[in-house]
């Protein structure tokens, strides 16, 4: 199949972009290596089984040679038996057309590249990805099965799992998407009031509820002592209306998922006021989530859905990629935005909209790591008890270990050559406050603003 | 739909009225039994909201006999249009019945062509349209070539021939009646019922379809029931006029012969000897007595059976 | 003469019209002192160009749209012929099945003052409600996002109808009826040669003020629940912030919305009568 956009080749591009092993040109060829490697495997397991001296074995295969060593072996043995239950562990996918949702922003990337990228024809999978109006969108056509699997925030599947603003419905998050790569966006005209004590009576918007944005938010404007549900107004706002309200001056800033902060700056509307990774460097926002009937009655699917995804997110993260990318995501069927927005969003080279400092070099802007740790999970808990999104006692880790799949994320990545993290928990610093995810209820109870 | 049950009158009404001396003299005795038989029809509203019941009319007994043109001569209010709707079973009588050639009628049927005062035709059918629906409910079984040129006979017969596919909206008021009339005839009813026909018409256009009409019912015999509240229409087409006292409690004063002859024409009508005693017994009638008729003699059951009343010449001709 | 006049008069309040539009539109001067490394990362209203796309550009999008209407570059990215397409589906479909359902009810509440009284409470409850109000219950319990735009215009294109078909059949003149009853005819062949065409006018009325409702409210439900049809293709280009799309959008939405009316309102024209 022809690639769909014109400005993005992904079999060109490929070619010399090498596969997820590195040892090979083109994926084509790690695909086929990796089987013949698996044939290989067998042929030689069997051949030690029947002759386990050594000296023996070589001393035959001499003789006979090796492929009549085997085909003498054959004749005894069901090789061809043998190797196929092999290739049946690998999982030969239930379902190959897949349809995935997601919202357009640069969040998203791993999702969205993995398309016109090759990532889903590599693992065998015909994914379509297609865009979604919004995130309580996503939601209904993921629990309506509309989308196999979809974008999500980080904080989504736990709400679902636990029915908040919504039926409990399982779902499950293999995978982050990005970490850090949002921004507090302000309008132009309160260029001098960078202090947060002076937002008083300010109107933010966040793209959800149950989103990274929104705590985010909160923590940061709670942190400088302003209560978010009474000092300042917080609305929901689908991403793509936030540049126009803030022209218009419905809004007075936005913490948001790029490229929305950025394309404020590109169209002269306002201006970075701060990055989140200030707040809390490596902290996660978007997510790849899937429900726990998916997962259960396609395993397969599931399996290769989830290693394109780690595929895709582990080539992101490799920051020499990101001008391809921005190419690749930038056509109306993916973001529809302007390549230099997205570039300055991935590559961390960016406008500011500020006249002191008028470009920006960071380059840990936005990354891309899938390790959904368990230690996430807990922390978004801690900020959903915080601010009254779920009542009651919660079993923090139990949640946790429930949604993130952390665990399997490891032995995918594993089983892919990557080295994932050895613990699924860690400890933040999140604006210089330390976060312990072992005594989750003792950092809730040491904030003086909450619900 | 299959006709109405025969159901006889109960043999109460019946009896008494068949040997009744004060019954008109039956023309055709025995051999020729009425086509129309109306006993004791009453209509009566029944009380609410703290009014009494309202009786329209009361004790309404008369016969027509088959190829008779019938007029019903009275002030506005006394229930013409009402009666006219029982007799055509649009409408259901409080009390008496009606029985038409020997059933009684309980409901509309295609036995009755009825003629609308205000034509009631279908605006979105042409002319011809119009009349092939009446025929194909009255003929279900013929082609549609057969319907069509049976509507097309009537169409010709009231003289609308040119305008068989103009619709109702690009006709004059009298041309809209010619159709009703036409649609009226072309079911080739046992009765015909006309409420008013030519009412709602300017006097010239009135005059001529009197003409028309007198010329259709000598041709075709079609028995006929008309409602008027013109006299000399009366004159022109009825064979007998019934004449109604004014409502409430409406009753038949009396039944008047006309006794001109069958060749009397519009036009030459002021010239027959017994026009204007005629005209003056019915002006008399509406202008004094109407308001005045004695109730007195309703008979339980059979109804007022009203005097039958031959005009005498007057004494000194008219000048 | 009357009608070259009318045209005359169109043409010069369309030329006005132009006129303020590009006066309004007209780019600031560029700000020349922008180093060139930041000038290449900002957008042009960032340096001084108006954000409101003037005539000449919304006319050359329209051009490109109109030279290439069907074209598919995946699921997310369609001619706007194809959005246009999809969109009407849609709306006529859910019409179509608005139809089927309200004529015939139209139909038994308009001849049966019992059911017009039983009926009206639940009609006057649900008429007023905005159909985008259903929009959230019709993807929960649907569980189809198509199904469910489709849902929503059949929800909003259903009351006019009804109450338009009710009236209609309630207000058949009573003296067809009883020529009816005079001939008797059955109550299938009267509702067909007799209520029916005396009802037709106000139905199509009922039907041409649905489709006006459903054609607006399509955009709406396809902007809110995405995936095809010119609302997405709204929503898809206002999320690049480009006016000159949404432009283009406004005046195709238009001028379907102009076909759709007068197609309905011939077909009004020739189920009409004069008495």
């Amino acid at each position: 199949m022809p690639s769909p956009t014109p400005a993005f080749d992904s079999d060109a591009n490929l070619a010399h972009l090498g596969c997820s092993c590195g040892k090979h040109a083109i994926p084509e060829a790690h695909n086929v290596s990796q089987e013949a490697r698996l044939d290989d495997i067998i042929e030689k397991s069997v051949m030690k089984a029947v002759f386990p001296n050594d000296v023996q074995r070589r001393r035959f295969i001499k003789t006979v040679g090796a492929s009549a060593a085997l085909a003498a072996l054959s004749s005894v043995l069901p090789m061809g038996v043998a190797k196929s239950l092999a290739q049946e562990a690998m999982g030969k996918p239930e379902k190959t057309d897949l349809k995935v949702g997601f919202i357009p922003i640069t969040c998203a990337t791993p999702i969205i590249m993995a398309e016109p990228m090759g990532f889903y024809k590599k693992h065998g999978l015909n994914v379509e990805v297609i865009k979604t109006a919004g995130w309580a969108v996503v939601r209904d056509k993921a629990i309506n099965k509309e989308y196999d699997a979809a974008h999500m925030l980080t904080p989504m599947p736990l709400a679902l799992s636990l029915g908040a603003g919504s039926d409990p419905i399982p779902f499950r998050m293999p995978a982050v998407e990005n970490i850090n790569g949002q921004a507090i966006t302000l309008a132009n005209k309160h260029k001098n009031k960078r202090d947060p004590k002076l937002w008083k009576g300010f109107k933010f918007a966040v793209p959800f509820d149950y989103s990274m944005h929104n705590f985010l938010l909160r923590y940061y404007v709670a942190e400088h002592g302003l209560d978010p549900d009474k000092d300042i107004q917080i609305r929901v706002v689908p991403p793509p209306e936030m540049v126009a309200n803030l022209r218009a001056g419905n809004v007075d800033g936005y913490l948001a998922p790029d490229p929305f902060n950025q394309r404020a700056v590109y169209d002269g509307v306002g201006f970075l006021h701060l990055l989140t990774k200030e707040i809390w460097d490596g902290h996660p926002c978007c997510a790849f989530a899937a429900s726990q009937e998916f997962i259960d009655t396609m395993p397969n699917t599931y399996m290769a859905l989830f290693r394109s995804i780690i595929d895709a997110t582990d080539f992101a993260s490799d920051k020499s990629n990101r001008k391809e990318i921005s190419k690749a995501v930038s056509p109306k069927n993916y973001l529809n935005q302007p390549v230099t927005v997205l570039e300055q969003v991935l590559t961390g080279t960016y406008a500011t909209g500020l006249k002191e400092q008028p470009i920006a070099k960071d380059p840990e802007r936005i990354d891309f790591d899938p390790f959904p740790y368990h230690s996430m999970a807990v922390w978004i808990l801690t900020q959903m008890k915080r601010w009254g999104y779920v009542k009651g006692d919660l079993d923090y880790q139990k949640v946790a270990e429930d949604v993130y799949l952390a665990t399997q994320a490891a032995e995918v990545m594993k089983s892919m050559g990557m080295k994932p993290p050895s613990t699924t928990y860690k400890k933040y610093m999140v604006m210089g406050k330390e976060f312990d995810p072992a005594t989750p209820e003792a950092y809730l109870n040491s904030f003086a603003i909450k619900r | 739909m299959p006709p109405p049950p025969y159901r006889r009158s109960p043999p109460m009404l019946q009896a008494p009225l068949a040997h009744d001396p004060r019954l008109p003299p039956d023309p055709h005795p025995a051999s020729a039994p009425p086509l129309i038989e109306v006993i004791n029809l009453g209509l009566t509203y029944p009380a609410r909201r703290g009014q009494p019941p309202f009786c329209v009319f009361e004790g309404l007994s008369f016969t027509i006999q088959k190829g008779k043109f019938v007029c019903l001569l009275g002030h506005s209010g006394c229930g013409k249009t009402s009666l006219l709707n029982i007799l055509a079973g649009l409408q259901k009588p409080t009390d008496g019945a009606v029985v038409l050639a020997g059933k009684e009628v309980t409901g509309p049927s295609l036995d009755r062509g009825v003629i609308f005062q205000h034509y009631a035709l279908m605006p979105w059918r042409s002319v011809l349209g119009n009349i092939t629906f009446a025929v194909r409910s009255r003929y279900p079984q013929w082609s549609k070539t057969r319907g069509r040129e049976h509507a097309l006979k009537y169409i010709e017969l009231v003289g609308l021939g040119e305008a068989a596919n103009k619709r109702p909206s690009e006709l004059s008021g009298g041309m809209k009646q010619r159709v009703g009339i036409a649609r009226g005839l072309a079911i080739e009813p046992l009765m015909l019922l006309m409420d008013e026909p030519l009412g709602a018409l300017d006097a010239l256009t009135r005059g001529s379809l009197q003409d028309e009409l007198r010329r259709i019912v000598t041709e075709t015999q079609q028995t006929s029931f008309m409602i008027t509240h013109d006299i000399d229409e009366a004159i022109l087409l009825a064979d007998r006029i019934v004449l109604m006292s004014n409502g409430p409690n409406a009753v038949i004063a009396e039944i008047v012969n006309n006794p001109l002859p069958a060749t009397r024409t519009r036009e030459g009508l002021h010239h027959e000897a017994m026009y204007y005693p005629l005209r003056n017994h019915l002006m008399d009638f509406l202008v004094a007595r109407s308001a005045h008729v004695e109730r007195t003699t309703i008979h339980p059951g059979k109804g007022r059976v009203p005097p039958i009343i031959d005009v005498q010449p007057d004494p000194t001709p008219s000048p | 003469m009357e009608y070259v006049k009318s045209l005359i008069v169109t043409l010069l309040i369309l030329a006005a019209l132009l006129g303020v539009w590009a006066a309004g539109t007209r780019d600031g001067v560029a700000d020349t002192s922008v180093d060139p490394e930041l000038a290449a990362l900002l957008g042009p209203s960032a340096k001084g160009e108006s954000p409101v796309p003037g005539p000449e550009d919304v006319g050359a999008a329209v051009w490109g749209h109109l030279k290439d209407p069907f074209y598919d570059k995946g699921p997310n990215d369609k001619g706007i012929g194809t959005q246009l397409f999809f969109s009407l589906v849609r709306v006529l479909g859910g019409f179509g099945l608005a139809v089927i359902v309200a004529v015939p009810l139209g139909f038994v509440i308009g001849s049966s003052p019992l059911m017009q009284r039983s009926l009206e409470p639940f009609i006057q409850i649900l008429k007023p409600v905005s159909p985008l109000a259903w929009m959230p219950l019709a993807l929960y319990v649907i569980k189809d996002a198509a199904q469910s735009s489709i849902f929503v215009i059949w929800i909003c294109s259903v009351w006019p109808l009804l109450i338009n078909t009710a009236f209609g059949v309630a207000s058949v003149r009573p003296e067809w009826l009883n020529v009816a009853r005079c001939h008797e005819v059955g109550w299938l062949r009267r509702s067909f040669t007799v209520v029916l065409p005396a009802a037709a006018p106000t139905i199509l009325t009922g039907m041409k003020i649905s489709i006006g409702i459903a054609w607006l409210v399509i955009v709406a439900a396809e902007m809110l629940v995405g995936g095809t049809g010119i609302g997405y293709f709204v929503w898809n280009e206002w999320n690049n912030l480009s006016l000159t799309n949404v432009i283009v959008a406004i005046f195709a939405i238009g001028v379907v919305g102009m076909v759709l009316d007068q197609g309905l309102a011939g077909l009004t024209r020739l189920v009409s009568y004069e008495e």
